[in-house]
């Protein structure tokens, strides 16, 4: 293969890799159930607030 | 679900370390990514171009310094430094980029972007000067760019000026002592535009202070008066970091050596043309002019531009109809075709750059319109151009007739000097028909300014160059004593490299396989190999594209 071939291919394969560890990247995350009821977050923080805030008010 | 987790990150890490490795390591295993040879035009012994496989050389440590300048300053943002294997690259700005020319280049400064044109291949095109003025105010010698003024690497001095008379000169201020020795045994001319910008040549290597006093000189005014009414003079004077800017951008490309010489694009044949005068095409001209020509030349033709302060040798006077580069006999005025031939190649190593970019019809047009700058092509014709022959072939023999003819009969080295240096004895002392200092031309370097085929010195040796010290030898020297004295002349710059006109390091046996016939080497593609170990790029260029490069093996 020559060796804009070669470069051409390397780049492809790079391309390629990179988009692979992006994948695994999102595997992981869904695996570690960051995709999992993503709504709970903000009621989580809601409520969490207003707990703080009762606790504070006597 | 954990065994997924781990997977995933693991077969994430795998991936980036992969690609990691082919990108940075793998590229280390390809040959060309150690490739110090480049092809690169030579001119042999008997005057041709051709090209050959050699060792590109690092920067000095002047270039160095302008390197860092250039990455400092950010040039790369606009500028980019890489001559792409695509249609119409090579014929605009010169042969492809090779992997060897970027041998010494770490970091290399490709770039992608061409907000301004591509620097790959600017080595040469510009003299020196014009990287000056256009450095100081690049609108001064381009009137449409966007390039911004680099005035911080100039030192500014204002200096008051004295009038008596149509004399100026100027009130040394204490600050003058730190730039100049102020030897009064040794002036240095200095040539003031009409706001006072005075620019000051600095040395060869950057340094202060410069050795004389320097003076206004002003011949400029004293053809076309009135003398300007200066009360103050603002010197300018190149700081280190920027004779080292220019100094690396003059490298750029140079690599590839005397290429330019066989650039295509800015090759022109013809000498009896006449362009046919009218309205329309003076209009044109018109515009042309005021756009790429009013810098230097400036606005009544007359050479007293505003950049004009910083060129040497200074740029034509239009309106006394004497034109340096011409197919007629001495003293008469050029035909458009010689024009045409002067504005498309340029002058090299001066501050006139190669036209050939610029369209046809805008070349004609301006032809027509610097010809109203002067009354002689109303009164006058241009004489029938003479008779240039073909070459006869150059010969071992042919030259050293040649060298005697350069020693004892046309007593060339009076002002070119024994080697061809441009340092004879009476060098120092020339001027031009305009009063202004003028030096004989270094053959070392080949750059030649009315062109450096065999035929353009036999021309400019049977007209002479009007308005220069150099005569026409026509009457004085038969036809073959002059084509001999041309191909002598050629030979100085044999194995030279254009930049610093020093001797390349090649073999007895390459230089004599290169000076024979048989070896053709017309081309990048077919460059002579000297040590006939084909390398990876050779071995796949072994087999040349007739049709891309016009030549067959």
């Amino acid at each position: 293969m020559s060796d804009v071939g070669y470069l051409t291919v390397g780049e492809f394969l790079v391309a390629l890799l990179m988009s692979l560890a992006a994948l695994s990247a999102l595997v992981w995350a869904a695996a570690s159930g960051a995709f999992r009821n993503v709504e709970e977050v903000k009621h989580r923080v809601l409520e969490l607030e207003e707990e703080d805030h009762a606790r504070r008010t006597p | 679900m954990r065994g997924i987790r781990s997977l995933a990150i693991g077969a994430g890490f795998a991936c980036i370390t992969a690609a990691l490795f082919i990108q940075w390591f793998l590229p280390e295993m390809i040959p060309a990514t150690h490739e110090r040879r480049v092809t690169r035009a030579v001119r042999t012994d008997l005057g041709e171009i051709k090209w050959i496989r050699y060792e590109s050389s690092d920067y000095t440590p002047l270039e160095r310094v302008g390197r860092g300048v250039y990455i400092r300053e950010g040039c790369w943002y606009c500028h980019s430094q890489y001559v792409r294997p695509v249609t119409g690259e090579d014929v605009r700005w010169g042969p492809v980029s090779e992997a060897g020319e970027y041998a010494f280049d770490l970091p290399h400064l490709f770039s992608t972007r061409r907000i301004g044109p591509d620097l790959t291949r600017v080595g040469l095109k510009y003299g020196d000067d014009w990287h000056y003025a256009h450095h100081w105010d690049p609108r001064l010698v381009v009137p449409d760019s966007i390039m911004p003024s680099f005035t911080w690497l100039f030192l500014q001095i204002r200096v008051p000026v004295h009038r008596a008379g149509d004399t100026l000169t100027l009130d040394p201020v204490p600050a003058m002592r730190r730039y100049f020795t102020m030897n009064v045994a040794k002036p240095i001319p200095i040539y003031p535009n009409e706001d006072g910008l005075t620019f000051v040549h600095p040395r060869p290597d950057g340094e202060l202070p410069i050795d004389g006093t320097p003076q206004l000189d002003l011949t400029a005014y004293q053809a076309h008066p009135p003398v300007p009414a200066l009360r103050s003079a603002l010197l300018l004077i190149p700081t280190k970091e920027l004779v080292g800017l220019v100094a690396y951008v003059q490298k750029l490309g140079m690599n590839r050596g005397a290429w330019r010489e066989v650039f295509e694009p800015q090759t022109v044949d013809v000498s009896a043309m006449r362009i046919p005068e009218s309205e329309l095409l003076l209009a044109r001209g018109r515009a042309v002019f005021a756009q790429r020509c009013i810098g230097c030349h400036g606005a009544k033709g007359d050479g007293n531009g505003v950049a004009a302060t910083f060129l040497s040798p200074r740029p034509r006077d239009f309106t006394l109809g004497e034109f340096k580069f011409r197919t007629t006999p001495s003293g008469s005025l050029p035909t458009d075709g010689d024009l045409f031939r002067t504005i498309t190649r340029g002058v090299r190593w001066t501050p006139m750059p190669t036209w050939h970019e610029v369209p046809e019809n805008d070349r004609l047009a301006v032809i027509q319109y610097l010809k109203s700058f002067s009354d002689r092509w109303r009164q006058e014709k241009p004489p029938a151009p003479v008779y240039v022959p073909d070459p006869p072939a150059p010969t071992p023999e042919l030259l050293a007739r040649g060298k005697e003819l350069y020693e004892k009969d046309a007593k060339c080295w009076q002002c070119h000097g024994d080697g061809g240096k441009g340092d004879g004895p009476s060098a120092d002392e020339l001027k031009d028909d305009f009063g202004f200092p003028i030096r004989p031309t270094d053959f070392t370097r080949g750059q030649f300014k009315g062109g450096s085929h065999v035929r353009d010195i036999y021309r400019t040796m049977t007209t002479g160059l009007d308005g220069t010290p150099m005569p026409s030898f026509v009457d004085s020297m038969k036809a073959d004593e002059r084509w001999a004295i041309s191909y002598y002349v050629l030979s100085f710059s044999a194995w030279g490299d254009p930049l610093t006109g020093q001797k390349l390091k090649i073999s007895p046996q390459a230089k004599a396989a290169l000076d024979s016939p048989a070896v053709r080497a017309g081309s990048p593609r077919l460059a002579y190999d000297p040590d006939g170990t084909p390398t990876a790029v050779s071995k796949r260029n072994a087999t040349p594209r007739a049709a891309a490069d016009g030549e067959q093996k």
